[in-house]
């Protein structure tokens, strides 16, 4: 049996999500426009930087840098990318959510 | 969009780059700068970019702050974890590190405990160090105060002292409201509360004007005695109290600052302060000095500017009167050394040493987890193979020696508890602060601080080490060994740690034999079965009470003493000192000198036992000059080296007087066997002297103390009611005298009892562990035709090697910190070669017996067992 997953928090859950999504552009900045852009949450680019380094910490991303562009000052990109650990830790948290929410579809006029 | 890139401060990134790395700080800029410019792009750009910026980096130094706390808390537990892993994995170590350690701390802190409440802890009063003694000095070094003209001219031209005050507490009764209780009543001027910077809670202090107008029956008291006998009612601004006949006016009640004092161990703390005004104007023959004088230094004015002040303020008075300033000088100190006396130099030493017991501890600590850093080579390597830094190793050798440290410095502590008051038990009676000495909060900051500073001592040399560990050598050592770095750094712990335990028992040593010549030292008399008995305000004849106790069974011998305190006793337990000047006759009067004078009865020296160098004593009412004996430093300074003998000298109450020298006595230590002696004079009793002034030396034949009581009891009827006589066996005043530096020599003897058991402990582990570690080497050698002798000797030699090396180091260093100790020793030079011989005798049996057990060990090495399993 596969190890249990590092349990999630519902903004680490969008952050991982976002990463996902945008695959090999994910960075603060995307991340939090992104979901900012897909969900209508606000979300700071700091807070972004520091979930995506506790993710690191907890071994479900990976970071790189990237070449320096003129546009940023000069400065890299510092590139996010989930571990398939991550997979199993979103697809867990969500079959959790699921579950809390089977019977509450009306209540919560859920489709 | 604005095209220009608003520009950050360079100390903002620089605080980024202490939060996280390098590189993710540069990412964190960069994303700051591209959000700055999509907001441009967006029309919603910052009206102040370079702001905005800055903000932003400095929210990402916070944010990256709160994640560096976390990731460096979870390092932490790890470390922590890892640590009491390895501890708990070396018990063996671990123990004996704690053990040497807790013992060490222990006697720091219960030194630290009593140097800290006796000499460092400052007064209790607002900026005490500008406090100063002002007082005076015979040329023979015993203190006078000042007299009251000597005062007052110090008082009306000193500008350097900021106030001036008298002071005389004594226990007297006082009542209030009729009822009478005994304490402390300070009789001072208006200055001491200048002086000490006082001020009431409520009312107020009398003036210098009420003084000056003998407006002097009014009282104030303390914040302890107006809680307890007026419940801090300020209607106690309207009662008196009563001294004696006298009826005083409550006017103020003192700051609680004045009862703090006393808790801190100042005995002159007093519940009632009442006015008491020397006079102006001296006597009109000779100079009487009883005035105790305190000041306060104007502040950043020097003591020798103070003294030059002092010298010219009296100039006119020993102008007036030279006889009364030939063989004095006013003497000047900070108020807290003459609290302190000679209790300053003495704890001072202590804590050298203990510091110096402690450092040998930290040194053996040291060498025995360089040996566990040995013994765990392989697991620093796995661990390093795993992705260890070297740092992070260093760094679990040092948490590591610091959670030691810490255990340690806990059961140091408890050890502490009980050495505090048995300390409290062994020091002297009077001892400044003596009741202050505890475990608190300024000890347990030094205990805590010595935890810290002790684990990273000893954790240092092996953590360095770690860091320096090659992994690869490391992972292909096929067994434990030590590598020669490691081997010498080993070598050089144990031959500084021999070092340290030769300096401290070198000056132990030292002090130990000035104790020991103190107690054999010729004191003039002879102390064993003598008692001093102090008859002040009986009733009748001094002859009538020395035939009195002339009659006691086991009394072989009484002589009556007046004019002065007896010798040792009276300066161990009070007393008053009477002189007198006297000069060859002929000589002009300026060739006079100060002499002690007692007033003896003929067989004062057959009951002391001061057997006379010269001469005899006198017969009672023999004709002619009135006899003398003078001891032998007065025979010197009055006639050189000329026979003093049947030679007449004048002197006396009347100055005038004829003595004809029948006697030269010998020097008598009266304040002690280390103390100076000043020169002494013996005259006849007065006739009829009065029992009521007279003291006594009672020569038993029987064990002092069991004639206490008798003495006592036959004087009983002759004594005021509710007042004993004052009997006291010379044995114990010779101990109160030198009860200081009984503890102290005692302390020393214990810190190296220590130092010679933590050093044979180091040896032996030292040892030991490098003979585990060369039993290969050691097989090999015996496979080749070595004996069990030869291996046994090489380890008995690589013993003596580090020994001779650390008593080459050692014994110099301890002769050259000896000679800072000169003035504290007794009849032992700094270079007592006696001393030196010893100590390096007791170190090099302790080392080679500590090495025994390991050379039988190495020689009992089965060379076949060591080689199959090498």
């Amino acid at each position: 049996m596969a190890a249990a997953a590092p349990q999630l928090g519902e903004f680490e859950l969008l952050v991982l999500l976002s990463t996902m999504s945008l695959g090999d552009e994910a960075y603060p900045v995307s991340i939090a426009a992104d979901i900012e852009a897909r969900t209508g949450r606000k979300a700071s680019r700091t807070a972004v930087l520091v979930t995506l380094e506790r993710l690191e910490d907890k071994g479900l991303v990976t970071s790189r840098y990237g070449d320096p562009t003129p546009v940023r000052g000069g400065r890299p990109k510092r590139y996010f990318k989930t571990r398939p650990v991550a997979v199993q830790a979103v697809r867990q948290s969500l079959a959790r959510i699921k579950t809390m929410t089977a019977g509450l579809e009306s209540m919560l006029k859920l489709p | 969009m604005s095209g220009n890139t608003p520009r950050l401060l360079r100390a903002t990134e620089w605080l980024l780059r202490r939060v996280t790395s390098r590189a993710a700080a540069a990412a964190a800029i960069g994303d700051i700068y591209e959000e700055f410019h999509e907001r441009c792009a967006a029309d919603r750009a910052p009206l102040s970019p370079t702001l905005w910026v800055n903000s932003q980096a400095l929210k990402a130094v916070a944010a990256q702050s709160r994640t560096a706390t976390r990731r460096g808390l979870r390092l932490l537990g790890l470390t922590l974890r890892d640590a009491a892993y390895a501890i708990r994995r070396g018990p063996r170590h671990a123990r004996t590190i704690l053990l040497i350690l807790a013992v060490g701390i222990s006697a720091a802190t219960v030194t630290f405990s009593v140097v800290d409440a006796v000499v460092l802890r400052p007064l209790p009063f607002e900026d005490s160090e500008q406090l100063v003694y002002l007082g005076g000095q015979k040329a023979s070094g015993w203190p006078t105060p000042l007299a009251p003209e000597e005062f007052w001219a110090i008082h009306d031209h000193v500008p350097a002292l900021e106030a001036l005050g008298s002071l005389r507490a004594r226990p007297s009764a006082f009542s209030i409201d009729g009822v009478t209780e005994e304490a402390p009543v300070m009789h001072s001027t208006a200055g001491l509360f200048e002086v000490f910077r006082l001020r009431p809670v409520i009312g107020r202090v009398w003036t210098g004007d009420e003084e000056r107008q003998a407006e002097t029956h009014v009282a104030v008291i303390s914040h302890a005695l107006w809680q307890r006998q007026f419940g801090g009612d300020p209607a106690a601004l309207t009662r008196t109290l009563r001294i004696d006949d006298a009826v005083y006016s409550i006017i103020g009640v003192l700051d609680p600052i004045a009862d703090r004092s006393r808790t801190a161990g100042w005995s002159w703390s007093a519940d009632v302060w009442v006015p008491d005004v020397p006079p102006r104007e001296g006597t009109s023959a000779g100079v009487s000095r009883s005035v105790l004088a305190l000041g306060r230094l104007n502040r950043g004015v020097s003591l020798e500017r103070l003294d030059a002040q002092i010298t010219s303020a009296l100039a006119p008075l020993a102008a007036a009167k030279p006889f009364a300033y030939t063989e004095w000088r006013s003497r000047i100190a900070p108020w807290q050394n003459v609290l302190i006396g000679q209790s300053r130099g003495w704890m001072l030493l202590l804590l050298g040493a203990v510091a110096l017991v402690v450092v040998i501890a930290c040194v053996n600590a040291a060498n025995l987890m360089l040996t566990r850093s040995i013994e765990r080579s392989r697991e620093l390597a796995v661990r390093s193979s795993l992705g260890a830094s070297r740092r992070q190793l260093a760094l679990a050798m040092l948490v590591e020696s610091v959670m030691l440290s810490a255990t340690a410095t806990a059961c140091g502590l408890l050890l502490a508890l009980w050495g505090v008051a048995a300390a409290k038990r062994a020091l002297p009676r009077g001892v400044f602060r003596l009741e202050a000495i505890a475990v608190n909060e300024r000890v347990f900051a030094a205990a805590a601080g010595a935890a810290i500073l002790t684990g990273l001592l000893f954790g240092a040399v092996p953590a360095w080490q770690a860091s320096r560990v090659s992994i690869v050598s490391l992972l292909k050592a096929s067994s434990v060994t030590a590598t020669p770095s490691r081997r010498a750094w080993r070598s050089a712990l144990l031959v500084s740690q021999i070092a340290c335990v030769a300096i401290l028992l070198v000056v132990s040593t030292l002090f130990v034999a000035s104790f020991v010549h103190v107690t054999r030292a010729d004191l003039g008399l002879e102390r064993s079965n003598l008692i001093g008995v102090s008859a002040l305000g009986l009733r009748g004849t001094l002859d009538e009470l020395q035939d009195r106790l002339a009659r006691l069974p086991g009394v072989t011998g009484v002589a009556g003493v007046s004019g002065s305190s007896l010798p040792l006793v009276g300066p161990a337990f009070g007393g008053a000192y009477g002189s007198t000047k006297l000069r060859p006759d002929g000589a002009p009067e300026d060739g006079a000198i100060e002499l002690q004078m007692y007033r003896v009865t003929p067989n004062y020296f057959d009951v002391t036992g001061g057997v006379l160098r010269r001469g005899s004593t006198w017969r009672a009412d023999g004709p002619g000059p009135q006899p003398v004996v003078i001891d032998e430093t007065a025979a010197r300074r009055l006639f050189g080296n000329r026979e003093a003998l049947g030679l007449h000298v004048r002197g006396g109450q009347g100055a005038g007087d004829i003595f004809t020298i029948v006697g030269v006595a010998p020097v008598v230590r009266w304040q002690g066997p280390d103390q100076a002696a000043s020169p002494t004079a013996y005259l006849p009793l007065l006739p009829n002297t009065k029992a009521a002034s007279a003291r006594f030396f009672v020569r038993t034949s029987a064990p002092p103390v069991t004639l206490v009581h008798p003495i006592e009891a036959a004087l009983a009827p002759f004594s005021p009611p509710g007042k004993m006589a004052d009997v006291r066996v010379v044995d114990d005043a010779f101990r109160r005298l030198t009860a200081t530096r009984r503890f102290n020599a005692g302390l020393m003897a214990i810190f190296a009892l220590l130092a010679i058991v933590i050093g044979a402990a180091g040896v032996y582990a030292t040892i030991t562990s490098l003979v585990a570690q060369q039993t290969h080497e050691i097989g090999v050698r015996l496979a080749l035709g070595a004996t069990a002798d030869d291996i046994g000797r090489r380890v008995l030699l690589a013993t003596a090697r580090h020994v001779v090396l650390g008593l080459a180091l050692g014994l110099p260093a301890a002769w050259w910190i000896s000679r800072g100790f000169g003035a504290l020793f007794f009849q032992v030079r700094p270079s007592d070669l006696t001393s030196y011989a010893l100590v390096a005798a007791v170190i090099i049996l302790a080392a080679l017996a500590a090495a025994i057990v390991p050379a039988r060990r190495a020689s009992r090495v089965d060379p076949l067992v060591s080689l199959r399993s090498a």
